[in-house]
């Protein structure tokens, strides 16, 4: 029975691509893929809403995962929420606090493999991201070319060519 | 599904199809138009097929204004306006490639160098001045079969396809120049190949080889920002990125000049790419 104080893992609006000890998400509403190593993705699939972090942990244990406590299992939700990955209202464990204390709170002597999430955002304009032309200075704005002000002569956001 | 308004249809146009869209390019000037046609030949390498159609996928426009100036359009939205022929032509260039990249029916365009080494294919992921081209050229020097210094065009099945442009080169003073393949004694690669090793590097005076193999995941993710179809095909190209990290091995280090480094990966390649 779904429970809304249990987290839920988001359904919609989201491209999954399993592999075998990481899982990647594509989120669909903000371009922005996450990768989750093997414990990270294990506390997202256990997020279906029936289970309590309580009963995550037991499951962790139990699949031979190692010996974890609900802070543990916090700081994966914590991570999963503040990507958009979780679908309903969880309030933060470790609002405010910095990784560092959070760390000391799980214990750092901890043998399991912290939970982690990656993330990149794929390329908003294409043409930024692959090329240095330009007809004009203002094109040459946010882009990673070697002048973020001067299109030159031979139209490249560089410096004038000599 | 851009349609042509009425005005445009009276104009010069060329309709043609590539990479499974279809696209025109029109303008209100005839030498213009002239040498828009020849840098869509050009910057597709060819591979295009003349077709009329009444709807296109994409629909440029590029017209000669009264003081002389050129204006780009893509798809009805003004994208730039040049005073100098050289800065349009390469800008139309640069627009048309990423345009047929981001959009192309069943291939995944990433942003690379592609060589070509004993069968596997060696992906160079990089942003524009990074050295992609210079890299290329070094390893075509060294034996390699050129498949691109701009991008890898990728199957569902995860292959490389060639993508041979001409290799474009640029001075320290930011002069720019091309080279053929023939120029540097190199040979192209005519066929699709699987991925072997995808190298994510940058040039740094002096570096060491230092590669560090990213896991499956990890890799996919780095490969996301220089994936032009991501945000218009992720799943597919999720899939494709996944055929990829399955079977190649991805790694990260920085490197030295060209020169000295393409030996060192060449042996890197040979001793851990089946």
């Amino acid at each position: 029975m779904n429970n809304p104080n249990n987290p839920m893992a988001r359904q919609n609006g989201i491209v999954v691509q399993e592999m075998p000890d990481e899982v990647l998400v594509y989120d669909l509403d903000s371009n922005k893929a996450h990768c989750l190593n093997q414990t990270a993705a294990f506390v997202w699939r256990s997020c279906d809403g029936t289970n309590s972090v309580g009963d995550i942990v037991k499951q962790f244990e139990a699949t031979g995962g190692g010996k974890v406590t609900e802070d543990f299992v916090w700081l994966a939700i914590d991570q999963l929420n503040e990507n958009g990955l979780i679908a309903n209202e969880i309030a933060p464990r470790f609002a405010g606090q910095s990784r560092r204390q959070v760390l000391k709170t799980i214990g750092l002597a901890s043998m399991v493999a912290l939970p982690v999430i990656a993330s990149l955002v794929a390329p908003q304009n294409a043409l930024a991201a692959t090329s240095c032309s330009c007809t004009n200075n203002g094109q040459c704005l946010n882009r990673s070319c070697p002048s973020t002000t001067n299109c030159n002569s031979v139209g490249l956001c560089a410096p004038n060519a000599q | 599904m851009a349609r042509p308004s009425t005005e445009a249809e009276r104009q010069q146009v060329f309709d043609f199809e590539s990479y499974g869209l279809r696209i025109r390019v029109a303008s209100n000037d005839a030498r213009t138009f002239n040498a828009a046609t020849a840098v869509v030949r050009r910057s597709l390498l060819g591979q295009l097929t003349e077709a009329a159609s009444q709807e296109f996928d994409h629909i440029f426009r590029l017209d000669r204004r009264d003081n002389g100036h050129l204006m780009l359009e893509l798809d009805g939205r003004e994208l730039g306006i040049s005073d100098t022929e050289l800065k349009a032509f390469r800008f139309f260039d640069s627009i048309l490639r990423v345009t047929v990249g981001e959009s192309a029916a069943g291939l995944v365009f990433l942003h690379a160098g592609v060589v070509g080494w004993r069968g596997k294919a060696i992906l160079l992921p990089a942003d524009s001045f990074q050295g992609k081209s210079t890299l290329v050229t070094e390893l075509v020097r060294a034996g390699a079969e050129y498949y691109s210094d701009d991008f890898a065009v990728l199957d569902g099945q995860g292959n490389v396809h060639p993508f041979p442009r001409q290799i474009s080169m640029r001075t320290e003073n930011f002069m720019t120049y091309e080279l053929s393949v023939a120029d540097i004694d190199g040979k192209a690669g005519t066929v699709p190949i699987p991925v072997g090793l995808v190298l994510l590097t940058r040039y740094e005076p002096d570096a060491e080889f230092t590669p560090v193999r990213e896991t499956p995941g990890n890799g996919l993710l780095r490969l996301i920002p220089f994936t032009l179809s991501m945000r218009r095909y992720p799943e597919f190209s999720m899939q494709v990125l996944h055929k990829i990290s399955e079977r190649a091995i991805i790694i990260s280090s920085l490197r030295g000049s060209a020169e000295r480094f393409v030996k060192t990966l060449l042996d890197f390649v040979d001793n851990n790419v089946n």
